[in-house]
C-alpha cells in the first residue's frame, strides 16, 4: 500500500472529525477515504477511531499513533525540501519580490544575490513578483530561496532581515496649496489606492489605521497593482503612494509624505529554524542592497 | 464548505497573526473530541502561568502548607509593575492569600502574581506541571524576572522604554522573553489538560476545583475568548496572556446544558502595536469555530 497516502488521510480525518471535511481537504470523494482508512487499519492492526453519529473519535491507540504519522508526514516535507534545494542549486537563486518593490531596487537585487551565492552565479537569479502572503508561503514551501516581503507580515518560522523602510510619495490627481507644507488629510481628498487586503493583511491594517490617525477621511480603494493605481489617478479617481521615483503620470502631482508616515516597510525572509539552510549572509546582503546606495539622486 | 481547522486558519491569516488552537470536549468520561491547529507548538506563555501558579497555590492549601486566609501586606516598593489591581495602586495593601490569588486571576494582577509565587515557591509550580502530565510545559520564573529580562535583552533603562521598543513596527525585537526555548512556555494541548483537570476536580481537592472555576469565572476580560460567545446561554471562564506581539486565553466555555469544552488559543501578531482589537476578537472568533465543531 501507498503508506503516506494513507497516514495522509489518517491525519485530515484526526484534524477534521468528519469524513466530509476530511474527504474535501483531501480532494475525493468520502467512499474512498473511508475504504482507505479501513485498510491502515488493517494494515496497522489496530482501529484507530471510533464511528460515531457526530464523526469519528480517536480511539486510544489512534491517539497514541498520531504523532508517529504527523513525524512521518513532516519528514516527508523535509525529504521534498532537501530535493527542492538540490535542484534549485542547478537553477540558480530563485528571488520572490512585491510588486511595491521599486525596479532600481529589484536590479540592485537581482545583482547581489548572484554575486553572492557561492557556486550558483552560472545558473543567474530567477525573479518572481507576487504578494507577500503567496511569496511566504513559497520561501516555507522551498519554492522560492528568498524574498522580499512587505512587513509587517506573518513569517511563521521563517529567517528575516531588519526592517528597511522606503520613504514614498503620493500621486495626487488635483491641486495642491502651493507654500506652506501640506498635511496628509489636505493631500488625499479622493480614496486612497491600495493592494487587496489578502495580500498582506496586517500591512494593509497598518495602512488603514495610519490614515486614520491622521485624519485621513477620504478612505481607500482596491487596485491590483501600480499600473491600476496609476489609472485610478489619471482619471481623478484615486491617489497613489508609491515608493518608486519612476512611478507617475501626465496631470497628476507627486508630493512626498508629509513626514514619511506612510513608508514602504520591507524586510528579507528566507527559510529558517533547521541546521544546514542559506546561510543568513544572503539575508543580511539583500537586506543592505535594498537601501538606496548613498549619492544616487 | 470547509472544516473548522481550514477555517480557523483563515481567521489567524485575516488577523495578521501567527496562531495556536487546541479545543477539547470535556465529557464525564474523560477527555472527548478536538479541534486542534498546531496544538503541540509551544509558545510562550505571558500571564498564562497565573494559571498552574493558581493550581500551585490550591494543592499547598489541599495539603495545609498555606493557610488560604492568611492576610498578606503588598508594599508598593516591592511590588512587581503592572496596569492592573494591587499593581496599579499607590499605597500599601493588605489582603488574604486567597483574594491574593484572585486578583491575580481576575484582572491579571503582576504584583499579586509575584506575591502569590514568593509564598507558593517555583518548586510547587514544577510539582503541578509533572504530578498533571503537562511535559511540554515550562514555568521559568513569575512577571518580575520576565521584566527584568526584558529591560537587559531590549537595552532599555526602564520597563516602560522596553515596552515602547516592542511595539515599534520600524524595529521588530526578538529580546529570549519572546523565545519559547528562553521563557517559559507551554502549548494548546498542555493547558486544555490543565483546564480539564481543573473541570473534572482532579487538579487539587474537589472544593479547590471549585473554587478555581469560581474565580476563572470571575476574570472581567470580554475582548478575547468571552468575545466569541455574546449571548446569556454560555458561560465562559479563562486567563489571559500578553507580552509584545503574543496576545493569548486559555479557558473554558460552557453552553447551557451541554459538557464544557476547554480551549486554549494563543497569538503572535505580525504588528507591533499594543493595541490590536482585531487580534483580541480572533481568540474568541476562532475559538467560536472550534466549540462549534465539539458541541452534542
Amino acid at each position: 500500500m501507498d503508506l503516506l497516502r494513507h497516514v495522509r488521510f489518517f491525519v485530515a480525518i484526526a484534524e477534521e472529525r468528519q469524513f466530509g471535511f476530511a474527504a474535501r481537504r483531501i480532494g475525493i470523494s468520502q467512499p474512498p477515504l473511508s475504504r482507505g482508512l479501513q485498510r491502515l487499519e488493517a494494515e496497522l492492526g489496530v482501529r484507530l477511531f471510533d464511528r460515531g453519529p457526530q464523526g469519528v473519535d480517536l480511539t486510544e491507540a489512534g491517539a497514541a499513533l498520531l504523532p508517529h504519522a504527523h513525524r512521518l508526514l513532516q519528514a516527508e516535507q523535509t525529504l521534498r525540501q532537501a530535493a527542492r534545494g538540490e535542484a534549485a542549486g542547478r537553477s540558480g537563486v530563485r528571488l520572490g519580490v512585491v510588486p511595491q518593490l521599486p525596479l532600481a531596487a529589484s536590479a540592485r537585487l537581482a545583482s547581489t544575490a548572484a554575486a553572492r551565492a557561492p557556486g550558483r552565479a552560472r545558473g543567474g537569479v530567477t525573479l518572481h513578483t507576487a504578494s507577500t502572503t503567496a511569496l511566504v508561503e513559497a520561501v516555507a514551501e522551498g519554492r522560492l530561496d528568498v524574498a522580499v516581503v512587505v512587513h509587517p507580515a506573518v513569517l511563521g518560522s521563517l529567517a528575516a532581515g531588519a526592517v528597511v523602510r522606503l520613504p514614498t510619495a503620493l500621486l495626487v490627481p488635483h491641486p495642491v496649496a502651493r507654500g506652506a507644507p501640506a498635511r496628509l488629510r489636505e493631500l488625499i481628498r479622493v480614496p486612497l489606492a491600495v493592494p487587496p487586503r489578502e495580500d498582506n493583511p496586517p500591512a494593509h491594517d497598518l495602512l488603514v489605521d495610519t490614515l486614520d490617525e491622521h485624519g485621513v477621511t477620504a478612505g481607500t480603494t482596491r487596485a491590483a497593482d501600480e499600473r491600476a493605481a496609476v489609472a485610478l489617478a489619471a482619471t481623478g479617481r484615486a491617489c497613489v503612494l508609491t515608493a518608486d521615483p519612476a512611478v507617475g503620470a501626465a496631470g497628476v502631482l507627486r508630493v512626498p509624505v508629509p513626514g514619511d508616515v506612510l513608508p514602504l516597510r520591507l524586510r528579507v525572509v528566507a527559510p529558517g529554524g533547521s541546521p544546514g539552510e542559506r546561510p543568513p549572509e544572503l539575508v543580511a546582503a539583500l537586506t543592505a542592497a535594498l537601501v538606496e546606495p548613498a549619492g544616487t539622486p | 464548505m470547509t472544516g473548522p481547522q481550514a477555517r480557523i486558519r483563515e481567521l489567524f491569516a485575516g488577523a495578521g497573526v501567527r496562531g495556536w488552537l487546541h479545543a477539547v470536549r470535556i465529557d464525564p468520561d474523560g477527555p472527548g473530541p478536538e479541534v486542534a491547529v498546531d496544538p503541540d507548538g509551544r509558545v510562550v506563555m505571558a500571564s498564562v502561568y497565573k494559571l498552574p501558579l493558581l493550581v500551585a497555590f490550591c494543592r499547598a492549601v489541599d495539603e495545609g502548607a498555606l493557610d488560604p486566609v492568611e492576610p498578606v501586606r503588598l508594599l508598593p516598593e516591592a511590588r512587581t509593575a503592572g496596569p492592573t489591581g494591587v499593581s496599579a495602586m499607590s499605597d500599601p495593601v493588605t489582603m488574604s492569600l486567597r483574594d491574593v490569588a484572585r486578583s491575580m486571576i481576575i484582572v491579571s494582577d503582576n504584583a499579586a502574581a509575584d506575591a502569590l509565587l514568593d509564598a507558593v515557591g517555583l518548586a510547587r509550580v514544577h510539582d503541578v506541571l509533572r504530578v498533571l502530565g503537562l511535559h511540554a510545559t515550562t514555568v521559568r520564573g513569575g512577571t518580575r524576572d520576565t521584566y527584568d529580562t526584558l529591560v537587559r535583552d531590549t537595552d532599555a533603562d526602564t520597563l516602560q522604554d522596553a515596552m515602547s521598543r516592542l511595539a515599534d513596527n520600524d524595529r521588530p525585537a526578538d529580546p529570549s522573553a519572546l523565545d519559547p526555548l528562553l521563557s517559559s512556555a507551554t502549548t494548546g494541548r498542555d493547558m486544555t489538560r490543565l483546564l480539564t483537570a481543573i473541570w473534572s476536580d482532579t487538579a487539587a481537592s474537589p472544593a479547590q476545583c471549585a473554587y478555581m472555576r469560581t474565580v476563572l469565572g470571575q476574570q472581567v476580560w470580554p475582548h478575547r475568548l468571552a468575545a466569541g460567545f455574546p449571548h446569556p446561554a454560555v458561560r465562559v471562564a479563562g486567563k489571559t496572556g500578553t507580552l509584545g506581539p503574543l496576545r493569548h486565553e486559555v479557558g473554558v466555555v460552557q453552553y447551557r446544558g451541554e459538557p464544557p469544552v476547554a480551549v486554549a488559543v494563543f497569538t503572535r501578531a505580525a504588528r507591533a502595536e499594543v493595541h490590536l482589537p482585531a487580534v483580541d476578537a480572533v481568540i474568541g472568533s476562532t475559538a467560536r469555530v472550534a466549540v462549534g465543531a465539539l458541541r452534542v
